[in-house]
């Protein structure tokens, strides 16, 4: 019985977020016609001749009626076909492809760091409210919080990396040519400047949810039984505020996404997110595109993924 | 069995310390039900949770006064402190069950957290114990109900899995609190007679907390009244209410509605239970007593015996039948 309501609610779940998907993609193939002007005068420049333009129109399909155009588009789209970038004249698939390999193992190292930084601390400072650790800890974090990861970036570099000479300032080899794993050193400082904001967050938010339940009358309840303090503390506190702490992870991701951009382009790292910002100066509308929409599934996926986190961790959650 | 000898609890954030409750004092027997009235605020939980070690000790703590458990003094000591030294022998439940269930947790795992602390010996079919206290409190399909969450219960049955859990650390006094304020009226009968029923079983004592005085006549073999901090009167139930003699004690039942005295208005005591931080020397009660004389105004109200057992703090105890 407990099973098929699970497999329900994770069938419903993903069920919406295909919905969801489906009303994005109208979105981000309506972004093509969102260009200023003709789209392709604006590709071709403007000693464009007549035959360009007709040579174009049809390679993007723009001479039949808009729904045919949605549905071609999404035909392709579901086939893996991104279309062509404009400026590398491959598909933009493995053009998206080539900066994955850093911006996964940049997302990754950072959550990493987030989590072992964020949720520690944030008990840490919790479990001796008031005191100077406490203090010491969300002082710091209030700090971390406000200032802009390019700001943590530049002082990083200019400390682990000028002074210190410890690590390299910018750039990324993979991991899979010379040097191995150990080129990870390479995302050694920009991980740490991307998760400075994103583990400040989640330190505090730890720190204010289980202040928060350990107010609770069943932690009250849990300390008349005569256990243990920490076991107070990670089985009743804890096991309650980590409902609030995994919620957040959706959204720490989605400002991961978007602060990465910054990040990769202070440390020069041969990302996604520095593609965007090198695509949109190029006006490569195609690889815009497809990164916008390669992000969006990854989006949902996480708050998904996050959604069916939170309801083995939390059997009260219902979809309504 | 219990004693608890002139306990003071007071709000200790402030320069001066704010009493919550001055001088209580009580003793409870093997088997014996004593129920603790009063208003909202008069230190009746204040008093349970300082009996239990429960207290937020950074802002509250006891300021003077003892709780003796079997003449081994436990006041200062937290419940995981009194495993540790072997005198862990109170549990308590709460006013509402909604909330002290941790609602991650399946309702066998909350009772077994408990089995294993207070029952080291015994380390073997924790799930089987457990199973026999629920099916103690009368929770049907108990094997099923091992395995469900708190909020798939309803209220009374979450009361029943509380005192099944109080029930696993082997009590010799259970401290309930208000446990059937939150409840339908038919549900609290059943968690009273499971009450009475537990008491008799496993000769436990009960300190039965509420402000409701019909709970109290159906249930307790003694009881204290509190007003602003203090026991004012004390006596058996049958005594107090065929004879209560301090001015609030009389004035609660005057409060009671009647159903032979329909013509007649409730008769509400006149003004407030003071603040804690407005209390002074005296009667706590004076200002609101129709009896009170000079006497009333200063130093501290000792007892006055009224008879075998029967007590109260107050100079002018009335003397007529109810």
């Amino acid at each position: 019985m407990l099973y098929n309501f699970l497999t329900s609610y994770t069938m419903r779940r993903i069920g919406s977020a295909i919905i969801t998907m489906m009303s994005a993609s109208v979105i981000i193939f309506a972004f093509i016609h969102l260009i200023p002007g003709d789209p392709i005068y604006v590709m071709l420049g403007d000693g464009a001749t007549p035959d360009q333009v007709k040579d174009m129109q049809i390679r993007l399909g723009l001479d039949k009626p808009v729904y045919i155009q949605y549905l071609l588009w999404l035909y392709q789209v579901l086939q893996g076909d991104l279309g062509t970038s404009l400026f590398f004249q491959i598909p933009v698939l493995s053009v998206i492809a080539d900066g994955a390999e850093t911006s996964l193992l940049l997302a990754s190292i950072t959550m990493v760091w987030v989590l072992l930084i964020g949720i520690p601390i944030g008990m840490l400072a919790a479990t001796r409210q008031g005191t100077l650790t406490d203090q010491a800890a969300s002082g710091l974090a209030m700090f971390f919080a406000s200032v802009p990861t390019f700001w943590v970036g530049l002082y990083l570099i200019l400390f682990f990396a000028a002074w210190l000479g410890w690590l390299p300032s910018s750039g990324y080899p993979s991991i899979f040519g010379d040097g191995g794993l150990a080129n990870l050193r390479y995302l050694l400082l920009p991980s740490l400047a991307l998760a400075a904001p994103n583990a400040a967050l989640i330190l505090r938010l730890t720190r204010a949810s289980m202040l928060d339940v350990s107010r609770q009358d069943y932690v009250r309840t849990a300390r008349a039984k005569g256990i243990r303090p920490w076991q107070v503390t990670v089985k009743h506190i804890f096991r309650n505020a980590l409902l609030a702490v995994v919620a957040a992870f959706g959204f720490t991701l989605a400002a991961l996404i978007s602060e990465a951009v910054v990040t990769e382009t202070v440390f020069a790292l041969p990302g996604v997110g520095r593609l965007v910002v090198q695509s949109i100066l190029r006006r490569d509308y195609p690889v815009i595109q497809g990164v916008i929409l390669v992000t969006v599934i990854l989006y949902l996926g996480i708050n998904l993924l996050v959604d069916l986190i939170n309801r083995y961790l939390d059997p009260r959650v219902e979809l309504e | 069995m219990l004693s608890v000898q002139d306990l003071t609890v007071s709000v200790i954030t402030g320069k001066t310390p704010l009493d919550i409750t001055r001088n209580v004092s009580f003793e409870l027997n093997k088997g014996e039900i004593l129920g603790v009235v009063g208003e909202s605020g008069c230190g009746k939980s204040m008093t349970a949770l300082a009996i239990m070690g429960l207290l937020p000790k950074t802002t509250i703590a006891v300021r003077s006064g003892r709780v003796l458990l079997d003449d081994q003094e436990i006041t200062h000591l937290e419940p995981h402190q009194r495993v540790d030294a072997g005198l862990s022998g109170i549990s308590m439940i709460f006013q509402e069950p909604m909330t002290s269930l941790n609602p991650v947790m399946q309702i066998g795992d909350q009772i077994i957290e408990a089995l294993l602390v207070h029952d080291r010996g015994n380390m073997r079919a924790p799930a089987a114990r457990a199973k026999k206290l629920l099916d103690l409190v009368h929770i049907p399909d108990a094997a099923m109900q091992l395995k469900a969450y708190p909020h798939e219960l309803s209220g009374g049955m979450r009361q029943r899995v509380m005192i099944a859990i109080a029930l696993a650390c082997n009590p010799q006094v259970l401290i309930a609190d208000e446990p059937t304020t939150a409840l339908d009226v038919t549900i609290q009968a059943e968690i009273l007679s499971l009450l009475k029923e537990l008491c008799e079983e496993l000769s436990m004592a009960v300190l039965f907390i509420t402000h409701n005085l019909g709970v109290v006549a159906q249930l307790a073999d003694r009881v204290s009244v509190m007003y602003a901090g203090q026991i004012v009167e004390t006596a058996s139930v049958e005594v107090l209410f065929e004879h209560p003699v301090h001015p609030y004690t009389h004035g609660l039942f005057s409060c009671l509605p009647d159903p032979t005295k329909r013509s007649e208005p409730l008769q509400p005591i006149p003004g407030q239970a003071p603040l804690i931080t407005e209390i002074t020397d005296g009667c706590a009660f004076a200002p609101r007593c129709k009896f009170k004389t000079s006497a009333c105004l200063s130093g501290s109200i000792d007892w006055t015996g009224i008879s075998n057992g029967h007590k109260t703090r107050c100079h002018h105890p009335l003397k007529e039948q109810k």
